[in-house]
């Protein structure tokens, strides 16, 4: 972390006053906090809040934990519900014996310092134990709810256990169990909400942003490990460290783990060829070029394959149905982050179900790249959607209509090059994390910002609909 | 799978004797001895149904050329009857067993399948010439087997040259099972008195004009006494193949991967025979899949009634027809296109969803109305606020009756919501120079940064109605405090309170006109926009009703006494225990179950997990370690 420092000058986020305000608008799982990007006045107001305005139903809630959870209450103060998932509460607590522990995880210390320190020269502190004792230390508690099945509780546990020491991966720092409660404790990341931060966020801070969050896939990756929600709720960023944490392993899986048969796309491109030439479509073409109709009762087995994620993120090997998924499907949710930021639209995809968002990937894609990535598969994609044109649109053109600009800025455009790279159909040809981290855009970042500052009217008109962004299917955590 | 292996019993003796006629019997012409070896009777394909009267499918005709050269007599024999019959087994899904096969099958694929070393190669291309050349003087007989798979495999050993012998007699050579293969030295010891094995020839029965004799296949086997089958063919010194033997040599004799790809282009530069070529090459191929597959397996699609398209579709399939389309949706015909119900990329205002159709035109309308209304601000902005929401409970194909969906995805965590239904009447277009934009006409706005964006520019409030109304989003959009879809499970109380404050603010800020939107900089702070949260009036906490699923009543009452008392806790949240493996419509009752209890409390349950857990025990500091 200490690495960004001397960044910092360069990168230094130029904040509308309208972004200060937009604060406010916190995120859900972390309500209270300052993300510490500026010490004003607002700050103990918010402080007030997180102590003052428990909500009734949570601070039952909480007690009830503290009573069906023995000695909990004696390790913990919990303080406030901080997140809710479809598994899982998550509250944030005090930490009553932190001194007693090697806290080896706690890389993050310095930073929840800083919210409560008011000289903006955050980081120029020592950190000392006379001052730390005084400092509550939080954490997240993390209750995962006892409907869950002990393995997919211990799936989640044994891949975070897996993973820690990586960098930018939420570490695990202790779980316990008692009956069916399971509750495991996670640091208390103060972040900033992405809703907040997409409207501002320079390129040079999408810089920032994508490096911390691919330097983690790296890691998970590097572990032949699928996060498979990988999505800006999922990502906690920290705009003033320039670093963020990947929670929420809830979904993720190993590589391979769930292979039924072989997807067509792990063979060669010559077996996929003549596979495809053989198949009973290329036999049976229908007459007219375009299927005429389809099966009525249609008592086919059902294409099987693991869908898990969030809607909107969901790489199209996902929406295919491959049964051969990668830690490539990471690398496309990376890419729709990366477009909204660059887009300057939030949420880019919709995607209220598969079929909605595979239309909505197709009028950007077109169908003939469309049909390309079906076939990788072993589908046949078909469509007479008006709005569905055959080629598609380029990246760069997107970006601009999206943004409504006319030109993009060079090192816009070097971020398009990237997002090229993500959003590509095929996943074997979309970019690893490892390959990602290595593009010019990072390598050979072209500082040429111009500041976009989001509006205020703006940011608080739309935060009303984002916060469905919330209620997604796996919102986890 | 309709007509599963008939067990020998004194009933089947009874189908012979009610003499049905030869279309009751499936595989009559499919018989080998009827066909000769022209095996792979289409028996369905005359009978496809053509819905909505439409013209035959290309396939069909070629079928229809295909029975003109000497087949005819064979498909007039069908009767509908037979039609049935392949129908149904046609649509049955596949056992688990066959699935077994099927995956079987690919894993031997698998390896043959990825570029092996050429030596590799040229052993299982060798083990292929042998076994083609063997092929043909094989005879087999199909022992235990679903009748379609017994078809299928009829073909496929056919088309390799080989015989099916419909009876079991001397003349077999192969047996093939789906039971287990008796060990040897069983056979040795059933081997007792009848050693000659009786059977009628069926051939010769068939000649002499009885080919419904076919019924007798089970039968004949029962007639062998007591004996089973596998042993008789064990004491003749038959080999007895495993189904899945079979189905793996076949696929890999068969393996085109290697035969008829990287086979021949090796053939080719070691200048064998030129009639190896690529055409020819992909034209016998294709008529030997036909042989090999049949009617089943090459048209999985005839036996099935067809919906057809009539408007817009997207269609997703499987290009061997072999599993449901992975997704597949119909939109009603529109005028414009722009008035498809499909998700649209449309020119959004900046910031938003561009998939996501200018909401509510209300919205916008009632923006513009405020600024015409200046004085009236304050009554417009709750109006705004008070706009009846739409009502979220109308089942999705309900909506607008556009769209027919199949298929639909069936992910768990899917959480499908219920569209609105737009109800009010269309508003007058504010201003007709405002036209939505689709994808097509996807121009980028021209506007410098610098400019303001809604001006002129905003996908106004067309009154037609909507596009993608589909979205969850867009019913958030419309109904701007009401519960994101997971908000029962999900959000805070302030976070809602923070909802409608920015809505109210939201909206009157238009009033203030701030509305031209984002400047390079220097964009107007608007700091009053947001209240601090938890001072929402109790006109916004109104609007929460339309959240409270079940008991409103209560909730309503007890907020007006306790607002910050969140509706959450009087909805029982309904769920799936993965543990108990049971539904259960509240949460909390669910977990005091006794079922539940007993699972939380057997700790074999968790014995996995703890391992784990106390692997990722919080290690103390040194100095409490020893005081603990």
């Amino acid at each position: 972390m200490s690495t960004l420092h001397g960044a910092q000058g360069v990168f230094e986020l130029q904040r509308s006053s309208s972004f200060h305000e937009a604060k406010r608008l916190k995120h859900q799982i972390a309500p209270e906090e300052d993300d510490g990007t500026q010490s004003r006045g607002d700050t103990p107001q918010e402080s007030d809040y997180d102590e003052e305005e428990v909500d009734e139903s949570v601070r039952e809630d909480m007690v009830k934990l503290e009573d069906t959870f023995p000695g909990i209450s004696d390790r913990f103060r919990l303080v406030n519900r901080i997140g809710e998932g479809t598994f899982s509460t998550v509250y944030k607590a005090e930490d009553l014996h932190y001194d007693e522990y090697k806290n080896d995880w706690d890389i993050f210390s310095r930073a929840q310092q800083d919210n409560y320190a008011s000289p903006p020269s955050k980081r120029r502190r020592v950190e000392g134990a006379s001052v730390d004792r005084k400092k509550p230390r939080f954490v997240a508690l993390k209750k995962i709810y006892v409907t869950s099945s002990p393995l997919r509780i211990q799936n989640e546990l044994e891949l975070l256990h897996d993973l820690r020491g990586c960098g930018s991966v939420c570490p695990l720092i202790t779980a316990f169990r008692h009956q069916d409660q399971v509750v495991a404790v996670l640091p208390y990341f103060p972040h900033t909400d992405f809703r907040i931060q997409y409207r501002t966020f320079m390129v040079a801070d999408m810089r920032h942003y994508l490096r911390s969050l691919i330097t983690a896939l790296n890691s998970v990756h590097g572990h032949e490990i699928l996060h498979r929600d990988i999505k800006p709720t999922n990502f906690l960023y920290n705009p003033d460290l320039k670093e963020g944490v990947l929670v929420d392993f809830g979904l993720a899986e190993r590589q391979g783990s769930e292979y039924t048969s072989p997807c067509l796309c792990t063979h060669q491109s010559y077996v996929r060829r003549s596979r495809i030439l053989s198949s009973y479509y290329s036999k049976n073409p229908p007459a007219s070029g375009v299927s005429a109709g389809y099966p009525k009762n249609d008592s086919r087995p059902s294409r099987r394959a693991n869908r898990a994620g969030t809607r909107g993120f969901r790489a199209p090997e996902v929406l295919l149905k491959c049964t051969s998924q990668t830690t490539k499907i990471d690398m496309w949710s990376v890419g729709v982050i990366l477009l909204t930021l660059l887009g300057r639209r939030f949420p880019f995809f919709n995607s209220a179900d598969d079929i909605d968002a595979m239309i909505e990937m197709s009028s950007i894609f077109g169908t003939r790249r469309m049909k390309t990535a079906a076939a990788m598969h072993g589908q046949i994609f078909e469509t007479n959607i008006p709005t569905i044109g055959e080629k598609g649109y380029s990246w760069e053109k997107l970006v601009k209509w999206s943004s409504c600009v006319e030109d993009l800025t060079e090192s816009e455009q070097q971020a398009t090059r990237l997002l090229a790279g993500l959003m590509e159909l095929d996943p074997s040809k979309r970019l690893s994390a490892a390959d990602a981290l290595q593009h010019e855009f990072f390598t050979d970042p072209i500082h040429h910002d111009v500041e976009w500052g989001g509006n205020p009217e703006e940011s608080a008109d739309s935060a009303e609909e984002e916060e469905e962004d919330e209620a997604d299917e796996v919102a986890m955590l | 799978m309709a007509t599963v292996f008939v067990p020998p019993s004194p009933q089947t003796s009874l189908t012979m004797a009610t003499r049905r006629p030869l279309a009751n019997v499936p595989n009559a012409t499919n018989s080998p001895h009827r066909a000769g070896l022209l095996p792979a009777k289409r028996s369905r394909s005359t009978h496809m149904e053509m819905p909505y009267g439409q013209p035959p499918p290309k396939k069909q005709v070629m079928d229809g050329m295909d029975y003109e050269t000497g087949r005819s007599v064979i498909s007039t024999t069908q009767n509908t009857d037979s039609k049935l019959f392949a129908r149904r087994s046609n649509n049955a899904t596949p056992s688990a067993f066959e699935k077994k096969l099927v995956a079987a099958r690919e894993k031997e694929r698998q390896p043959a399948a990825k570029p092996v070393k050429v030596e590799n190669m040229d052993s299982i291309r060798q083990w292929q010439r042998h076994y083609r050349k063997a092929f043909p003087s094989f005879v087999f007989y199909f022992d235990s087997m679903p009748e379609e798979m017994r078809r299928k495999c009829s073909r496929q050993v056919i088309a390799l040259g080989a015989r099916e012998e419909k009876f079991f007699s001397r003349l077999v050579t192969h047996v093939v099972t789906s039971r287990t293969i008796p060990p040897e030295s069983a056979a040795v010891e059933t081997t007792s008195g009848d050693s000659s094995v009786q059977t009628v020839n069926p051939s010769l029965l068939e000649r002499n004009g009885e080919p419904h004799i076919h019924t007798l296949k089970n039968e004949t086997r029962r007639d062998q006494g007591t004996k089973d089958i596998l042993q008789r063919a064990r004491q003749m010194g038959m080999k007895i193949w495993a189904l899945e033997k079979l189905q793996r040599m076949i696929a890999t004799i068969n393996d085109s991967d290697i035969c008829n790809g990287q086979y021949d282009n090796i053939l080719r530069t070691k200048g064998a025979s030129a009639a190896h070529g690529k055409g020819e090459n992909d034209l016998s191929r294709v008529l030997r899949q036909e042989l090999l597959n049949g009617p089943s397996d090459r048209d999985p699609l005839a036996s099935m009634e067809m919906l057809m398209f009539k408007g817009p579709f997207i269609y997703i399939h499987d290009m061997n027809e072999k599993t449901k389309p992975v997704l597949v949706r119909e939109y009603s015909r529109v005028a414009r296109r722009q008035d498809g119900a499909w998700p649209q990329f449309r020119s959004a205002p900046l910031g938003k969803c561009p998939f996501i159709d200018e909401p509510p035109s209300r919205k916008e309308y009632d923006r513009h109305r405020l600024r015409q209304l200046q004085k009236e601000k304050k009554a417009a902005a709750v109006k705004a606020e008070a706009q009846p929401k739409a009502p979220d409970s109308a089942p999705k194909t309900a909506q607008e009756g556009q769209t027919t969906e199949v298929a639909k995805p069936t992910a768990q965590h899917e959480e499908r919501v219920s569209p609105p239904i737009q109800q009010d009447t269309p508003k007058p277009p504010v201003d007709d120079n405002l036209e939505r934009k689709s994808s097509e006409s996807f121009i980028p706005p021209h506007f410098p940064r610098t400019g303001p964006f809604y001006t002129g520019h905003e996908p106004a409030a067309s009154g037609v109605q909507p596009s993608n109304m589909t979205s969850a989003i867009r019913s958030q959009m419309i109904s701007s405090t009401a519960a994101a879809p997971g908000a029962k499970a999900g959000l805070s109380k302030e976070v809602h309170g923070l909802k409608r404050k920015v809505l109210e603010k939201g909206t009157g800020a238009f009033t203030a006109g701030s509305m031209a939107a984002p400047q390079r900089s220097a964009a107007v702070p608007m700091k009053d926009n947001l209240n601090p949260p938890g001072k929402s009036s109790v006109s916004h906490n109104e609007n929460q009703g339309h959240q409270d699923h079940a008991g409103s009543k209560r909730t309503r009452d007890e907020k007006d006494a306790q607002q910050k008392k969140p509706e959450r806790r009087r909805d029982p949240k309904p769920g799936y225990c993965e543990n108990c493996r049971d539904k259960f419509d509240d949460f909390e009752e669910h977990t005091l179950t006794r079922k539940h209890r007993r699972f939380a409390a057997n700790s074999t349950n968790w014995a996995e997990l703890d391992a784990l857990l106390s692997e990722i025990q919080r290690p103390l500091k040194d100095e409490y370690e020893y005081h603990e």
